[in-house]
């Protein structure tokens, strides 16, 4: 597993948040902020919980979830979802082996970028002092698994998620699998 | 996108916005209530007037000037100076009118400066212009009812600009009359138009909230009771009071401007009434096709989400949290494993993306972004060197 | 917010809730404290309990200004009805700001996800 040789944190940022096209360059980098990326959605609400998690498992340090202010999203509610959904209020919620100080979610409107780029320092600062990130998914099964068993913690949608077969997106999944495997992937 | 609309107004707007969080927090921030104020006033509006009407005698006579004379003038004088709270209330009623008009336009004004009338969002500006028009006529449905000097001079110049229409003319004239003249019938038809077509206003907002999940239709309560507030200010600030009771054998000629409601009879007086017709209607229908280019040139035309059948299971997520009543489940066809089956309306749908958020089964995709992409690209960045 | 603003803010907001809590019953009654402005039955109570509540015409004088502004804006009668609307508008005001000020604390524009243990 690559692990960068400075601490990454991703930013996941809506449309219509603060303005960071001043900052950043073609390819997603924060000129300022060494180790900061940024990725675009049309609104904070599209972000899965499971980007966050393939964001921390490939190595990154930390990610900031950046929508508009809480009450003004363009879209109405997404801001509110994904703020939900990380706080466990909603599902899909993240998977209890991410690191929960290693995520921060900021709210703000378009002029707002000096604050981003304020807190995005700090969080950098933060998630240095934390130390290496481990995304082996040795240590996460490890974790997983008495996590796992409190199966009658889980909610339907996550025990048929836990149920359907884990392959990753870059081996070619049968259309027509089903959730109990019935038609299981091609490997 | 914010390209179309004056960058400056929106600039400008998001700075006071910025202003306002910094002093109330986005908690309390009026700007982001927008559409709740109205529908607060809204409120007031029914609860007052309710007040009113308890009191209220729709009639005109005035034949006999007797002490114990018993009109609508008389009606409302008894109101203001006998019934406890009575003027408070009128006051109240009046100026939540005159409230709902400012904090509606304010309102139309937000939405269009922030880019939230098009495509998806047609029908809330269409059915929002509307509801205008209907509390505009509404409120000056009002204004006839205190039957004062004012009430008799917009009544007659309504009746004539009414006969003006081509073929429906006279017709709508002797209907707004309830006859050919102005008698006690007339006054209780203007009742009867001022509380049913404020009733009306409600399946109107239905249709104007029909395609919102969860609509935000309540300020929090430290706003309603500044909106309250600013009511009780005003009432002690500008107390009401009627004009002469109205004497329909003479003809009174000026009167007092409420430039909230009354502001086409101030056009009908300053210009031919054919002109006046074709302004009014003319002005409706323009401001009304504002988002017509963006349902068939946009600039950034949607691209609905796609459901992938296959995956769906039925866990109704998406259709939930779905912020336009794009999503709906509809029964999974026999033989299959789930019960129900997500699909999107797409022309509905806004391309926000918050149902692939919502999913925790892959099976719904924006076409133009999928979340493997965003995956692949957010893995990729924090692979690299 | 040190505890000697939130101090001084507490007895601030005590103080203008019992200014408010005198002003309503003065100006519902018309702006007048005087014994025989007092509804019946308190009237009745002061007179024939051994409750003997003072006279309060000191504080007629004090809707002076009120009065004559209304007049002269076109208002008639009840006046006081006014003058209570004008204190509940500015009570409401006050109730506003308070629960603002409690309530932002809520606010954010930064979450930090809580950290399970």
């Amino acid at each position: 597993m690559a692990v960068g040789s400075e601490n990454k944190v991703i930013t996941l940022i809506c449309e219509r948040a603060c303005d960071l096209s001043s900052v950043t360059d073609a390819s997603g980098e924060v000129k300022e902020v060494s180790g900061l990326h940024v990725v675009k959605l049309p609104c904070s609400g599209m972000i899965q919980p499971l980007m966050i998690e393939a964001a921390m498992k490939a190595g990154a340090a930390g990610v900031i979830v950046t929508g508009c202010q809480l009450g003004d999203c363009y879209y109405r509610e997404g801001n509110r979802m994904i703020r939900d959904r990380l706080l466990g209020n909603r599902p899909p919620g993240l998977k209890k082996t991410v690191d929960r100080r290693r995520v921060l979610a900021l709210w703000l409107a378009r002029p707002q970028k000096d604050r981003f780029l304020s807190e995005a320092k700090e969080f950098m600062h933060l998630v240095k002092g934390l130390g290496t990130p481990t995304p082996a998914p040795a240590a996460a099964s490890k974790a997983a698994a008495p996590a796992a068993s409190k199966a009658e913690d889980k909610t339907p949608e996550e025990k048929a998620a836990d149920a359907k077969p884990k392959v990753s997106k870059d081996i070619p999944v049968n259309p027509d699998a089903t959730v109990d495997g019935a038609k299981g992937p091609e490997r | 996108m914010y390209s179309s609309i004056p960058k400056g107004l929106t600039d400008f707007t998001l700075l006071v916005e910025k202003g306002t969080n910094a002093i109330v927090t986005n908690k309390y921030n009026p700007f982001y209530y927008h559409g709740a104020l109205p529908q607060f006033y809204l409120w007031v509006l029914y609860l007052s007037g309710l007040l009113l009407f308890a009191y209220y005698i729709p009639t005109i006579d005035n034949a006999y000037f007797s002490e114990n004379l018993v009109n609508a003038w008389t009606s409302v004088n008894y109101i203001t100076n006998t019934i406890p709270m009575g003027a408070v209330i009128r006051g109240i009623h009046r100026y939540a009118g005159d409230a709902m008009v400012i904090t509606i336009l304010l309102h139309a004004l937000r939405v269009w400066v922030t880019d939230r009338y098009r495509q998806y969002r047609w029908i809330q500006w269409v059915t929002g212009i509307v509801l205008l028009l209907l509390v505009l006529f509404v409120g000056q449905t009002g204004y006839y009812l205190v039957w004062d000097e004012r009430s008799l001079i917009l009544t007659r110049m309504t009746v004539s600009a009414l006969r003006v229409l081509p073929f429906v003319g006279p017709g709508i004239a002797e209907w707004f009359l309830n006859g050919t003249a102005i008698t006690n019938l007339t006054l209780s038809n203007f009742l009867f138009i001022h509380i049913g077509l404020s009733f009306f206003l409600l399946f109107g907002l239905w249709l104007h909230y029909v395609r919102m999940t969860r609509p935000v239709m309540t300020p929090p309560p430290a706003i309603n009771y500044i909106l309250m507030a600013v009511l009780l200010l005003v009432v002690f600030a500008y107390p009401i009071s009627s004009g002469k009771m109205a004497d329909i054998n003479s003809t009174p000629t000026s009167f007092d401007i409420d430039w909230f409601f009354l502001f086409p009879y101030y056009m009908m007086a300053h210009m031919d009434l054919t002109v006046y017709w074709v302004a009014l209607i003319g002005i409706t229908l323009a401001v009304c096709f504002i988002p017509l280019p963006s349902l068939y040139k946009a600039a950034a035309p949607v691209e609905a989400a796609e459901v992938v059948l296959s995956k769906c299971v039925g866990c109704r997520l998406c259709s939930l949290d779905c912020p336009y009543m794009a999503i709906e489940m509809v029964p999974a066809p026999a033989g299959s494993r789930f019960k129900l089956l997500a699909t999107v309306k797409p022309y509905r749908c806004s391309g926000c993306g918050v149902c692939v958020g919502a999913c925790a089964f892959d099976a719904i995709d924006l076409p133009n972004l999928l979340d493997s992409d965003v995956t692949a690209q957010i893995k990729a960045m924090a692979e690299s060197q | 917010m040190g505890k000697t603003i939130d101090t001084a803010l507490v007895v601030v907001g005590a103080l203008i809730c019992l200014a408010f809590t005198g002003l309503m019953p003065w100006a519902e009654l018309g702006m007048n404290g005087t014994f025989d402005n007092w509804p019946l039955w308190l009237r009745w109570t002061s007179e024939h309990t051994g409750l003997h509540l003072p006279d309060y015409a000191a504080v007629s004088g004090l809707g002076a200004d009120w009065t004559s502004y209304l007049q002269k804006n076109g208002a008639d009668k009840n006046l006081g009805d006014y003058a209570y609307s004008l204190v509940m508008g500015l009570a409401m005001i006050a109730a506003a700001i308070g629960i603002a000020a409690v309530g932002r604390e809520e606010a954010e524009e930064k979450t930090v996800l809580p950290v399970k243990k």
